[in-house]
């Protein structure tokens, strides 16, 4: 199963229309705020990308991750695509 | 897990560095290896070595430097080095340039070991501009 | 050999980034990778004919790109709504397969890597 990286909004736009709906997502870099708009399952946040914004993920959906947890997440998925536009 | 990595921005450009250099720190935390990490595009200005760190903010040379101390090679594009001005001693003479740029410990390769990386690897992973 | 998908989605000329990925495709290919490339999204306009890269001493992408096949990246493909919402026609490139977002849904997660991020 792939795993997709987001780093922008206009990423997510594009990631979203080509990725298989149980894919999971990490949101990072600019990324991070779509977190709060999204209604997804299976998505990820993260955590210090988001604090260093100044982005909320208090009422977020999403669970939030650090760098440990990322490394886990592409352990278990292939293949890793990244989305900036 | 064998990794490959690929950076393609430039130094205050994005995000890239910070997020392959946590990523990479991490994979050595967790035992995973580290097949190359290549700069591509732009990114291949993270190998410069002539950038002065504005005082209290992070020192992106020094951080690869000490990341390359781990054992890990940091291998650049040499098309898309050269033509932005990363020579090392060998092209500055190659093309009898005044001076060279490229820091220690990073090496300008071909695209193939780009390529050789990723068959190495069990996982490839790009941090964009 | 690894499957590798380039995804081109970024129009051609404001850079050099795309010309730089096709370089590493034919390294892919010379290395018997299973090469495949997909244009989406404003990256489709590097389809168009008649482009003169030599006015601005850029190389000419589209010639770049019909060079692939030489090299034996033979699987070429667009997003059709990307082209489709573009107006473009691809008539003149009969090598490039159109693929609906559900036909590159299955063509990404059919590969061992993706290469291309850009913006």
């Amino acid at each position: 199963m792939s795993l997709h990286l987001v780093f922008n909004s206009a990423g997510y736009a594009a990631c979203r229309q080509r990725k298989l709906s149980d894919d999971p997502i990490i949101l990072l870099g600019d990324g991070v705020y779509c977190a709060n708009r999204l209604d997804e399952d299976n998505i990820h946040v993260l955590e210090i990308d988001a604090r260093v914004r100044g982005v909320s993920l208090e009422q977020c959906k999403a669970s939030t991750i650090n760098y440990d947890t990322f490394v886990a997440l592409t352990a278990l998925h292939s293949p890793i695509v990244s989305w900036a536009e | 897990m064998k990794y490959t990595l690929a950076i393609h921005g430039a130094p205050y450009a994005s995000q890239s560095a910070q997020h392959g250099m946590a990523f990479a720190e991490a994979l050595l935390r967790q035992a995973h290896t580290i097949e190359r990490i290549f700069f591509f595009h732009e990114g291949v200005l993270q190998a410069l070595s002539t950038p002065v760190a504005p005082q209290g903010e992070e020192d992106l040379l020094q951080k690869w430097q000490a990341l390359s101390a781990q054992g890990v090679e940091l291998a650049v594009c040499i098309a898309s080095g050269i033509k932005r001005g990363v020579l090392s001693e060998e092209e500055r003479a190659r093309y009898e340039k005044t001076s060279n740029s490229l820091a220690e410990p990073f090496t300008l390769v071909g695209l193939g070991q780009l390529i050789s990386a990723i068959n190495e690897a069990d996982r490839y992973i790009e941090f964009p501009a | 050999m690894k499957k590798m998908l380039f995804i081109i989605s970024q129009p051609p000329y404001a850079n050099t980034h795309n010309a730089e990925l096709l370089e590493a495709a034919m390294v892919g290919a010379v290395f018997d990778g299973e090469v495949s490339l997909l244009f989406r999204d404003d990256g489709v306009w590097g389809l168009l004919p008649n482009q003169h890269g030599e006015l601005i001493e850029q190389k000419t992408f589209s010639k770049i790109l019909s060079a692939l096949p030489t090299y034996e990246v033979e699987r070429l493909f667009a997003c059709a709504p990307s082209v489709a919402d573009r107006d473009l026609s691809i008539s003149h490139s009969p090598e490039i397969e159109l693929l609906t977002l559900k036909q590159q849904i299955a063509l990404i997660a059919a590969q061992d890597v993706v290469i291309g991020a850009q913006r």
